[in-house]
């Protein structure tokens, strides 16, 4: 088999190109918001967002009968921006850290929605397939959804791109300026969750973390500037999609697995060419 | 010159005029007492105090990163609530993530912000104006650095250029001489003329004696109240500095210069 076979004969089914298409939105915004969340340090608040998503997702798939193709987007848009907005409300005690904060909501909605769940017959393979993504069950609809998602997400941070930079760099002067700060910090959030709910079923809730930080911070390792590196990590983030699709199509392994592998062997890359570089420089000096 | 054109407000009135403020934060409710001061357009002030004498909590009060209760604060008679896009913030080095992806021409182009205004990006005009800032700083060739890539002298000078891009009439810089050398703080004061030459008031907090009394036209001491404010050889007392920090002085670099003021004072 030549190689313009190898990647066409997977294309002959309509559910699978919905399914690379999936990867690649979902590659992207993820990389884009990433930055974001890279640059603040909010890795942890990604990882739990995601998490916490679970009972409104839950919720979502019991009401449409137990249907994985349902519309899950609402409630776990739902799910999210409540977590993000009681995660900054428990945030202004003095005497509890931001992290146990953030810590005490993701379990609290991750055990929840364990026990929507649970009132499933078929709660094991649901389950499966939430915390890990079915990129095969992708309808229209949903890739449309999807697609509008990525658009509000990215037009949201190509228009407040300048305001998002000065929050996340310099509170101070934002602050100094009359910016709406506290606004401008609720909305990054929210595209976060936004970005977590639209990626939801290409890589599920447990690899979520990856596509957010991942393709972000080996962007940062090759460039200097926010927005050089929102275009390097929306780069990384799409071709891991596609990759990643492809080797879950030949190998039979998840996708949600296949990209996150891609995006740390294009991490390993990174890293390792980097550090031969400094060395051969060190040498040279 | 475009990039100093004035702002619309009444250059008749104190650049700076702070009365009767008290404030404080969490912890220390009463940083501040009943302080009242005015300083004029284009003079520079530096303020002197031991650690924890409320000088960055005035700054912040200024700027407007505090809320205070008591007493009032204006800029060129603009209350200070509508005014602050006129007052530049340079603050102290180590609340600056200088690992952020970011170069030296961005963090001047954030001084842009208010003026490119909501949902747009920079113009022409903008880069224009950041371009001519980062000549006149002499921060052209370092354009593209990140700003970890600096040397201290130079990082400072970059806060300043945003002060300048940001049109502050007003620039307040909490312990720029902190952790540099001579060197530095020769580039540092040589910014400070240039602002100083464009009518930009200056309000600078320092542990440096020696520096406050050669390059300020008022020294200004604080220590939970204030305790003097005038020019060097008024303010910078014996007894005044005794208030301040208490019996144990600092050590003065150059002995001379404050036995000349002691002299005068006696």
């Amino acid at each position: 088999m030549d190689i313009v076979s190898l990647l066409t004969e997977p294309l002959s089914y309509v559910f699978i190109q919905r399914g690379l298409l999936a990867l690649v939105i979902v590659g992207g915004i993820s990389a884009v918001v990433g930055c974001f969340v890279v640059v603040r340090g909010m890795s942890f608040l990604g990882d739990a967002l995601a998490h916490a998503i679970l009972p409104g997702v839950a919720l979502s798939y019991t009401a449409s009968g137990g249907n994985v193709a349902g519309n899950l987007f609402l409630g776990g848009l739902g799910a999210g921006i409540a977590s993000a907005l009681v995660i900054a409300w428990l945030s202004r005690n003095r005497e509890l850290k931001e992290d146990s904060a953030i810590a005490i909501v993701f379990v609290t909605m991750f055990a929840l929605g364990i026990a929507i769940i649970s009132t499933q017959s078929s709660y094991a393979v649901d389950l499966t397939h939430i915390l890990f993504g079915s990129i095969n069950g992708v309808s229209q609809d949903d890739l449309l959804a999807m697609a509008a998602l990525a658009a509000v997400v990215l037009l949201a941070i190509l228009l407040l791109y300048k305001e998002f930079l000065l929050v996340s760099f310099d509170l101070s002067l934002a602050h100094s300026m009359k910016l709406p700060v506290q606004l401008l910090k609720i909305l990054l959030l929210a595209l976060i969750a936004v970005t977590i709910v639209a990626s939801l079923q290409a890589v599920g809730i447990a690899l979520m973390l990856a596509l957010l930080t991942t393709p972000a911070a080996t962007a940062r390792l090759l460039v200097k500037r926010l927005h050089h590196m929102i275009v390097i990590a929306c780069l990384i983030g799409t071709v891991s999609g596609v990759a990643g699709f492809y080797a879950s199509y030949y190998f039979d392994i998840p996708s949600g697995a296949c990209i996150v592998l891609t995006l740390s062997a294009i991490f390993g890359l990174v890293i390792a060419l980097r550090s031969t570089l400094d060395r051969l420089r060190e040498r040279g000096a | 010159m475009s990039i100093f054109k004035r702002n619309p407000i009444d250059l008749s009135q104190p650049a700076l005029l702070v009365e009767h403020l008290s404030t404080g934060y969490p912890g220390n409710p009463y940083a501040l007492t009943d302080i009242c001061f005015s300083i004029n357009g284009g003079e520079r002030v530096a303020v002197i105090g031991p650690n924890g004498a409320g000088k960055s909590t005035l700054f912040k009060a200024i700027v407007g990163l505090l809320q205070f209760t008591h007493g009032h604060i204006s800029i060129y008679g603009a209350d200070c609530y509508s005014s602050h896009i006129y007052v530049g913030y340079v603050p102290q080095q180590s609340e600056i993530d200088w690992t952020f992806p970011v170069s030296v021409y961005d963090v001047v182009m954030m001084g842009r912000n208010r003026h490119i205004g909501w949902l747009r990006w920079p113009s022409k005009s903008d880069r224009a104006i950041v371009n001519d800032i980062l000549d006149h700083l002499s921060l052209a060739d370092l354009a593209s650095r990140q700003i970890s890539e600096l040397s201290g002298g130079q990082r400072r000078r970059v806060f300043i250029a945003r002060a300048l891009a940001q049109d502050a009439r007003v620039l307040l810089l909490d312990e720029p001489f902190s952790g540099v050398d001579q060197h530095a703080e020769g580039e540092i004061v040589e910014a400070l003329e240039i602002l100083t030459r464009h009518g930009i008031t200056i309000l600078l907090s320092t542990h440096h004696l020696e520096t406050a009394a050669l390059h300020f036209d008022k020294v200004m001491i604080l220590n939970g109240a204030l305790l003097a404010y005038g020019p060097p050889a008024e303010a910078l007392t014996q007894q005044s500095l005794r208030d301040a920090f208490g019996p144990a002085l600092p050590i003065f670099p150059h002995d001379d210069d404050l036995l000349l003021f002691q002299q005068r004072d006696a």
